[in-house]
């Protein structure tokens, strides 16, 4: 068993409180039985629109929100079921970079505070934080200079440096990034995923890389997952993805993307999706995706299984044969 | 033919205790009618701004100098109620956050009906109800008839800026200026509301002028582009040439720097324009760009500030290193 992280049938349901009493009358599944595995040194892209749960995923993975049913296993070891000291050494396998670099990190820390901050808690590297703080600066692309400076003082792309050193500090496995550019401008977006995809190279470290740009998603990663209303409805190796997508979803959501080449929008045939998302309190019976399908049938009142050929999973009655 | 919108030498100066800091710099472009003309750029390049200083909706401490002529028509300086009459009826906005310009406690439909009524009293409650279902019904609202009693937290994302767009051209407007219509939208619902858009422009045959960063949403909408950078123009092109005829320095690093959907290959990390860019405060002298530039002339681009360029027809570039290579790329 050579994959680092293994997510089975992941489940994470809140509660629906109504009326004057905020009685529970319901339940919304943000995450419905999703299953997942990653290998060291390689990313598996998480994609979907607003609301699809891709960042609950996230959370789960790092234990920041408790799932209400399934397991993450890191190195085949259930994460779950551990506690106490086990747990506190489990975590520190497996980091969360988050997305807005404005708001992750404390305006009122020094930068050295910020990236120390992990080592402290685990109790690691007593009395040399400030020397480790400043090696993991230098990793991310960073001067020590700005190890006293305050994260009002930094550019936006000099902040999320500093959340990935911060993530870095622990010597992680696993890193998990929630839309981890989607906040900085284009020019400085490419230094981060350049900086990332080095890192990677050199310390070996799996991504989960959350994203709803599927440009940058095709562009890190190896495999990606792309959820639809709590679901995985494809999963397949990013190649196949982008050349062979067989879920309508997919299909539309490609289709969707704009891109950079006004001679290839010009002769483009896009898929317009009627309607809108539904509520995830409410969806429609079978599969979730069909009040906006363009190819659904009477089979389609059944919800489909993600259903693997060929290393190509799809959750779809009418899906493209290949 | 005449242009709907000419802006020449558009400067905005902002005054601070600390000094004045130039914000806008010498902007000057048209938009002919039913033109759709893109204006890119990354955060603090100065197009946002751009666009308040059109519509006469800055700050009190900002200075603004050149002219906008709109139909004619001079802008600048021009009185409170000659604008208001402008704004909603021939100049229309689609702002980016459509929850918070739309009124929480009216119906959606009220609030297309005033935006008629504002401009011409002369019609009825009853027939301003039916022009505006007829409008949402045109931007692609389900069941238009009843959604007009809607308020706007009814409404999802997509739909609220869509019901933006039918508000902002209730009245036909000659030129509908939109900041960043889609940003805040998930990529199906933004090719929904483009696809809007277009189709309104094409109906109306108004003007657009769409501000993006979004270099594929450009590509896919305008018919002329100018890329900011830093309070100023640094290349105007039709869409065709900015992308495969690429005059400046800092457009050809933008487009490189895009991780791409259709890439053959992807193992080569994407380039990166060095450094970052610099605050209206402390720009560098010469061109702006100098230091980030991989085609830098030391002695001319950190000294002087490049003028427009021509670089092909209807193609200029503000760029010392243009005029050198004679607009080759």
């Amino acid at each position: 068993m050579t994959s680092v992280l293994d997510v089975r049938h992941l489940v994470k349901e809140y509660p629906v409180r109504s009326g004057v009493l905020r009685r529970v009358t319901g339940s919304v599944k943000a995450v419905n039985g999703i299953s997942l595995t990653l290998e060291r040194g390689r990313t598996l892209g998480l994609v979907g629109e607003t609301g699809c749960g891709k960042s609950t995923v996230g959370r789960c993975l790092v234990g920041l929100i408790e799932p209400t049913s399934g397991s993450v296993l890191l190195d085949g070891v259930d994460v779950s079921a551990m506690s106490g000291r086990e747990l506190r050494a489990a975590r520190r396998r497996i980091q969360l970079v988050f997305q807005d670099p404005y708001a992750s990190l404390d305006p009122r820390q020094s930068v050295e505070a910020i990236v120390s901050e992990p080592l402290r808690l685990h109790g690691l590297a007593r009395g040399s934080e400030s020397a480790r703080a400043a090696a993991l600066l230098d990793l991310v692309g960073l001067s020590s200079s700005v190890l006293q400076q305050y994260p009002h003082e930094l550019s936006g792309g000099q902040r999320q440096r500093v959340g990935i050193a911060r993530a870095l500090a622990l010597e992680p496995e696993v890193m998990v990034l929630d839309e981890p550019v989607s906040a900085l401008d284009v020019s400085v977006q490419a230094g981060i995923l350049n900086l990332l995809e080095e890192l990677q190279r050199e310390l070996n470290l799996a991504y989960v890389f959350i994203a709803h740009d599927l440009s940058v998603v095709r562009h890190v990663s190896h495999e990606v997952a792309v959820m639809y209303l709590g679901r995985i409805v494809e999963y397949v190796d990013a190649d196949t993805l982008y050349s062979a997508p067989q879920h309508p979803y997919t299909q539309a959501l490609l289709s969707a993307v704009p891109l950079p080449d006004p001679r290839a929008e010009r002769s483009r045939k896009r898929i317009l999706l009627e309607g809108d998302l539904p509520s995830p309190i409410d969806l429609p019976t079978g599969c979730a995706f069909r009040s906006r399908c363009w190819k659904a049938t009477d089979v389609c009142s059944s919800i489909p299984e993600l259903r693997t050929t060929d290393y190509h999973a799809v959750a779809c009655h009418n899906a493209d044969q290949v | 033919m005449n242009p709907v919108l000419e802006v020449e030498d558009l400067c905005v100066t902002f005054r601070y205790r600390e000094g004045d800091v130039a914000a806008l710099r010498n902007v000057s472009f048209r938009i002919d009618p039913s033109e759709s003309l893109g204006v890119v750029g990354e955060s603090g390049s100065g197009k946002s701004l751009a666009c308040s200083a059109i519509m006469g909706l800055l700050p009190a401490n900002a200075t603004v100098t050149g002219s906008v002529r709109f139909l004619g028509q001079e802008l600048l300086g021009a009185s409170e109620s000659t604008l208001r009459d402008l704004r909603g009826r021939r100049l229309a906005i689609i702002s980016q956050d459509a929850l918070t310009a739309l009124n929480p406690v009216h119906t959606v439909g009220k609030q297309i009906s005033e935006a008629i009524h504002v401009h011409d009293s002369s019609r009825s409650r009853a027939e301003l109800r039916d022009r505006a279902i007829e409008l949402l019904d045109l931007v692609g609202i389900p069941q238009a008839s009843a959604r007009v009693d809607n308020y706007p937290h009814e409404f999802s994302g997509g739909m609220r800026q869509r019901a933006l767009i039918a508000m902002s051209v209730a009245n036909e407007p000659d030129l509908i200026i939109a900041d960043e219509p889609t940003t805040a939208l998930d990529v199906t619902v933004q090719a929904q509301v483009l696809d809007v858009l277009k189709r309104i422009q094409d109906r109306t045959d108004s003007a657009l002028m769409l501000i993006t960063h979004d270099l594929g949403v450009v590509a896919g909408v305008a018919d002329r582009v100018l890329v900011m950078y830093s309070g100023s123009v640094v290349e105007e092109a039709s869409v065709d040439d900015l992308f495969y005829e690429t005059s400046h320095p800092y457009t050809r690093g933008l487009l490189a720097s895009l991780p791409r959907l259709d890439a053959r290959d992807r193992s080569q990390p994407l380039y990166r324009i060095p450094g970052f860019q610099p605050s209206p405060a402390d720009r560098p002298a010469g061109c702006a760009f100098h230091p980030r530039c991989d085609v830098v002339v030391a002695g001319l681009c950190d000294v002087e500030l490049p003028l427009s360029i021509v670089a092909g027809p209807g193609h200029t570039a503000r760029c010392h290193r243009v005029a050198i290579d004679g607009g080759a790329s």
